[in-house]
């Protein structure tokens, strides 16, 4: 069972107290009441000599100082963030939109690139274009006359041209 | 403040003059753990500066400075890294120990050895409270700020603060004094 359901009423009250006595954040007449009220109750009394002595007691956790380039390393993250951030956005401006003399320079090169490759390839090209070649180029002419070899039309009129020749 | 918000990195070294001890005693009274302490100072001054800008001034700026720091605070304690380094154990143990142990005091072997363990058993006893708890407790017993500035860091009411301070130390007497009438590592330091 909880000790302090046991308590009388006034004593469980006052040692809810007891901590904000000890911090004085009691309104004067509170505390009045509770000074009272331990003048009398020794177990009270007993409750707040022994949270006096936890305060005391917890004097003991003394921090040591922080590094002594503490702030100096501060400092120096500042530094490195905004130049790192510099850089970042330095890149990706460049790769978005370069000067235009960088565009220049690209174009003027791809434009030689792409001429040399072209000719190059077309030189391959022209060598093999022979005699033979350019029959096969006028062969090829033969599909803008009006009956194209090899076409529907032409298997027409040789199926009638047969077909009449047989009649006769 | 407003120098640090225009960009000012002189009046930015300053604020962390100032405030470097105070931002660090709060953390290392919070963890227990002095490298942990150092970084998220850093942290803490870190954030300060990048949202310096935002930074309006409706109230004490130590109260500021003290809500960004709780707030650092109990993040850590709940993020998962934190929580598996502690599942794993403590990397910490060692050198805090040698913390501990090196103070200014000229004091005997046997002197330094009781505070410093008098100190370890207060740390992990703080350390033991639910988040709010443990910072009620380090800004009231440490930081000596009111009810009412500990209502405003941590963000509740003056009468949770003092509910929480009271459950607080019934914790701490439990942890620091497990039998009433044996405080076998406090006796010499009792009244």
């Amino acid at each position: 069972m909880n000790k302090s359901s046991l308590l009388p009423m006034n004593c469980a009250a006052i040692r809810n107290k007891l901590s904000a006595l000890e911090d004085g954040e009691v309104a004067p007449a509170l505390r009045f009441e509770i000074e009272t009220h331990l003048a009398v109750c020794s177990d009270c009394r007993q409750a707040q000599s022994e949270l006096h002595h936890l305060w005391q007691v917890m004097e003991a956790a003394i921090p040591p100082p922080p590094r002594p380039d503490f702030s100096q390393e501060i400092m120096g993250r500042l530094t490195v963030k905004k130049e790192s951030r510099l850089i970042n956005w330095g890149r990706a401006f460049g790769f978005m939109f370069p000067t235009p003399t960088v565009m220049a320079v690209i174009v003027v090169l791809g434009l030689l690139i792409g001429g040399w490759v072209g000719r190059t390839a077309m030189e391959g090209k022209a060598t093999i274009a022979t005699a033979q070649g350019q029959a096969a180029v006028l062969e090829a002419m033969d599909v803008f006359t009006p009956v194209p070899k090899g076409s529907l039309a032409q298997s027409y009129i040789l199926l009638v041209s047969d077909a009449t020749q047989v009649k006769r | 403040m407003l120098l640090v918000a225009d960009g000012d990195k002189v009046a930015f070294s300053c604020l962390v003059n100032r405030h470097q001890e105070t931002v660090f005693r709060l953390i290392y009274r919070y963890f227990g753990k002095e490298e942990e302490a150092n970084d998220l100072a850093q942290e803490v001054f870190l954030r300060i500066w990048r949202s310096s800008r935002k930074y309006t001034p409706t109230s004490k700026f130590t109260t500021w400075l003290y809500t960004l720091t709780a707030n650092i605070c109990k993040s850590e304690t709940q993020s998962p890294w934190r929580r598996n380094i502690r599942l794993i154990g403590s990397f910490w143990a060692l050198a805090d120990q040698e913390s501990l142990q090196a103070r200014p005091h000229a004091l005997s072997p046997e002197d330094t050895a009781i505070h410093a363990e008098q100190d370890r058993l207060v740390l992990v006893a703080i350390e033991s409270l639910p988040p709010n708890q443990r910072l009620a407790v380090v800004l009231r017993r440490y930081e000596e700020l009111s009810y009412q500035e500990i209502a405003a860091v941590i963000g509740c009411s003056v009468a949770a603060v003092e509910a929480l301070l009271v459950r607080a130390k019934v914790n701490l007497q439990k942890k620091l004094f497990p039998q009433k009438n044996k405080p076998q590592v406090f006796r010499s330091s009792s009244v």
